[in-house]
């Protein structure tokens, strides 16, 4: 009996030595961005992001850091640099580029997570489109357009090559 | 008496009640079906369409030099393209119908619900030096293409990475800088490289390794439907 209770022991002091020995996995990193869109840069700093934008260009582009990480330790935005910091124990920064300024950063900043584990959501909603494809690898398709509504299609083959298939 | 005549109020408003209620369930349940049949009334017209152009485009391939066929279109919604550089024909529409990211083949007609990522070499800032680029529907994000698993050179993550941000067709090349508590670890020597690429893929990873003062590998991640780049960035120890 008494020498299990100092097999035990032994084993919890060598758990808790090993323990005690490991690099700690506390590093901080930080990112840093120097960006210039059009000249006109302004930007904004919150709680777990940094942001850029430029609203003299249409659709007000926004490049953007922030955080989604485990532990957040700062954000910056210094006249045209963004910049965040967090513990390097499961980091996750995510670079964001879209339109409609930092505003749509700041709205979503309570739901990153969400959006991280999303792949098809973004910080704007996107409709995905449908296609449908016929692909021609015997054939050599003559014409490039687009059409909507009520059309016809003109189909001709070349009358000098043979694999030519001419669309009007 | 007059009991017995609240009651029968009573009874007629709770029925009054239970078929207002049950009008608007019934018509809300309508109205999804109206919508939802819309969509795949579209799909099935548009799949009916391509396999008999497909087959007028088929027919011609066998017909004699200058023979001719016309064939017509009613697009409800959505829009049609001849599209000779890639030798293809694509009719595009909202329909949600099939899920996000999917890809099926029905007879010869391929049929994709957009989006998807496509990992690729390229030269984006066309400096004639290759890039790692990763590109779906809302982003080009490109790392400049730099040494080996097997040879590592000089690198700087200061003109390292390319944007474009395909919602307002903005590119930039942003000046990165990486510090590692504190320690500027944003030059070195290393190398960077795709983790997977490929065409219509559900996300892409490109990892750049660098020894510095602090050697350290940082993953590049862009999915499908994402607007933003994800970045991992692990110390070595």
């Amino acid at each position: 009996m008494f020498k299990h209770v100092i097999t035990i022991f032994l084993i919890a002091l060598l758990i808790f030595a090993v323990d005690s020995f490991a690099l700690p996995d506390k590093h901080n990193i930080t990112i840093s961005l120097k960006i210039s869109i059009n000249g006109s840069e302004s930007g904004e700093q919150g709680m777990r992001y940094s942001c850029i934008q430029d609203a003299s260009v249409k659709g007000e582009p926004f490049f953007s850091l922030i955080f989604a990480g485990t532990k957040f330790v700062s954000s910056g935005f210094f006249s045209d640099v963004i910049e965040l910091t967090q513990e390097s124990k499961g980091n996750k920064f995510l670079i964001a580029a879209t339109g409609g300024g930092c505003k749509t950063v700041r709205a979503r900043a309570g739901d990153i997570n969400e959006l991280v584990s999303d792949p098809y959501a973004g910080f704007i909603e996107h409709n995905f489109p449908t296609e449908m494809i016929l692909k021609y690898a015997g054939a050599d398709i003559v014409g490039n357009f687009f059409r909507s509504g009520a059309f016809s299609l003109n189909l001709k083959k070349s009358a000098t090559n043979d694999m030519q298939i001419i669309v009007t | 008496m007059k009991v017995v005549k609240m009651k029968g109020m009573l009874s007629l408003i709770i029925a009054l009640a239970v078929i207002i209620a049950s009008t608007v369930i019934v018509a809300s349940s309508i109205n999804f079906y109206i919508e939802t049949s819309g969509d795949a009334q579209n799909f099935n017209q548009g799949k009916i369409l391509m396999s008999n152009l497909d087959a007028v485009v088929r027919e011609l391939m066998f017909e004699s030099k200058g023979a001719t066929r016309d064939f017509s279109f009613n697009l409800k919604q959505g829009f049609f393209h001849v599209d000779g550089n890639n030798n293809l024909l694509k009719l595009t529409m909202e329909a949600d119908v099939i899920e996000p990211g999917t890809i099926i083949k029905e007879g010869n007609v391929i049929i994709k619900r957009r989006p998807f990522v496509d990992a690729y070499d390229g030269d984006p800032d066309n400096d004639d030096e290759n890039d790692l680029v990763m590109e779906n529907d809302f982003i080009m994000f490109s790392v400049k293409e730099i040494g080996s698993n097997e040879s590592h050179v000089d690198i700087g993550t200061k003109d390292l990475i390319i944007i474009t941000n395909k919602f307002t067709n903005t590119t930039i090349k942003p000046e990165q800088t990486m510090l590692i508590d504190m320690t500027d670890v944003s030059s070195g020597t290393g190398y960077t490289e795709f983790l997977n690429r490929g065409s219509d893929l559900e996300e892409a990873s490109i990892r750049l390794f660098m020894n510095s003062t602090i050697d350290y590998e940082a993953v590049f991640t862009l999915k499908a439907g994402h607007d933003f780049v994800e970045v991992e960035v692990r110390p070595m120890e």
